[in-house]
């Protein structure tokens, strides 16, 4: 037993010496970016499916506007090619916020405490189910003298909290490792999208459908007014409503923006405090101000009814 | 789309402006109907073509974003077989665990007998 002891304390003083752990503050910065990523990566998505979506309700107001058969049937068809495309397109739009995502999920997943609780809680269990196993060995007297009990458990408790202690470690020296990597190629992502969303192409295809649905609605009333009648109230709603998307899918784009500029600086923080092994829990910034714009974006999504892939 | 042909140097605002013009006359109230059909073809033309050059657009977008996320999915990729690494000593260990409990049963019976 004393030799048990005496290895045991050496092993744990081997493991635990010079080793860092992910403080409890690491491991909430790292659920917080994979929770706020959801949100602030989603831009790119959401923005092309509102257009899309516009540009599906102003084609069939124009649609309405023609009075010639093949002009209407034409503009119809076309309209439909116009929506499977748009379908076809739409997956691939996610793929920022699926990339983005998908390593801030997998990060999230190796800091998560079971990486290293799940062993000890395996040794302690087969500790048990070892004396167990001894004790209904016992009582069957097939030796004449009795197996001695409790060593298996404890030694499965000491076993258990060695392994633990090991995988803390090995668990700390991957995040660190993986988020070293990763912090570069989240700055790039991060700067990549942020320039493609205040793209002039991006800004074309925003301003095209906010005219567009005035003209095409102006068209449609004109018809109307033409044929003598007048609209029906449910038209000026939608109206309204698309309007207001756009106005929305808009907002989304610029908060994201901002957004994912924090998203970067909460992520450098991370790298910044596993260099530095900081032990203290103590609240980031970075972090809440992430919580925030991921927060105004999700209500924004809300509000357009577009859920985060 | 029905206009695959090369697309002249147009902007999506040079489209717009051409269709607001050709929809202010072909929505006039006096306008024979031969014209207004006539007319109406070329609007649709017009939106056939501002439908080309978005998609034109996006799908340019669409593939820079492909091109700069590739590095970013491979980490997470290493990181997720790291994870499966990682898990696989306490499942190793779960398995010897129920074949202990499945010897404590087969002793609790040989007991019994």
């Amino acid at each position: 037993m004393k030799i048990t002891r005496k290895l045991t304390v050496f092993l744990l003083l081997v493991t635990c010496y010079g080793c860092a752990v992910l403080t409890e503050s690491q491991v909430k910065l790292v659920n917080g970016l994979a929770v706020a990523g959801d949100s602030v990566a989603a831009a790119p998505s959401v923005l092309f499916k509102e257009l899309a979506a516009v540009r599906t309700e102003r084609g069939l107001l124009y649609a309405a506007s023609l009075t010639g058969a093949q002009a209407r049937y034409q503009e119809i068809n076309a309209l439909a090619q116009a929506v499977a495309d748009d379908e076809k397109l739409g997956p691939k739009t996610d793929v920022y916020v699926t990339a983005l995502n998908s390593y801030l999920r997998a990060l999230r997943s190796i800091s998560h405490p079971d990486r290293w609780k799940q062993h000890g809680t395996r040794m302690r269990a087969m500790g048990r189910n070892l004396d167990s196993l001894l004790l209904t060995f016992n009582s069957l007297d097939w030796l004449e003298e009795d197996i001695p009990m409790g060593i298996a458990k404890l030694s499965g408790k000491y076993v258990g909290y060695l392994s633990e202690s090991y995988m803390k470690t090995r668990q700390a020296q991957a995040v660190k490792e993986f988020v070293t990597v990763g912090d570069t190629l989240v700055a790039q992502c991060v700067d990549a999208l942020v320039i493609l969303l205040k793209k002039e192409a991006v800004n074309e295809l925003i301003i095209n459908e906010q005219e567009g649905l005035q003209h095409n609605y102006l068209a449609y009333l004109q018809r109307v007014e033409n044929s003598g009648q007048l609209p029906p109230l449910e038209n000026d709603r939608v109206y309204l409503q698309l309007k207001g998307n756009l106005a929305a899918a808009t907002k989304v784009r610029d908060r994201c923006v901002t957004g994912l500029q924090s998203l970067k600086r909460a992520h450098n923080k991370l790298l910044k405090e596993l260099e530095t092994r900081q032990t203290a829990t103590h609240s980031n910034q970075e972090l809440i101000e992430l919580n925030t714009i991921a927060l105004e974006v999700q209500t924004l999504l809300n509000l357009l009814k577009v859920e985060t892939p | 789309m029905r206009m695959k042909q090369d697309i002249p140097e147009q902007t999506l605002e040079d489209i717009r402006q051409a269709l607001y013009d050709i929809d202010r006359q072909r929505l006039e109230q006096d306008l024979p109907p031969e014209e207004r059909d006539t007319l109406e073809l070329s609007a649709v033309a017009l939106r056939d073509l501002e439908r080309l050059l978005i998609a034109q657009k996006q799908k340019q977008l669409v593939q820079q974003q492909e091109a700069l996320t590739e590095e970013i999915t491979e980490l997470a990729r290493i990181i997720r077989a790291r994870v499966t690494r990682m898990n696989q000593v306490p499942k190793a260990v779960e398995a010897v665990e129920k074949v202990l409990r499945e010897v404590v049963v087969i002793l609790k019976a040989c007991g019994k007998w």
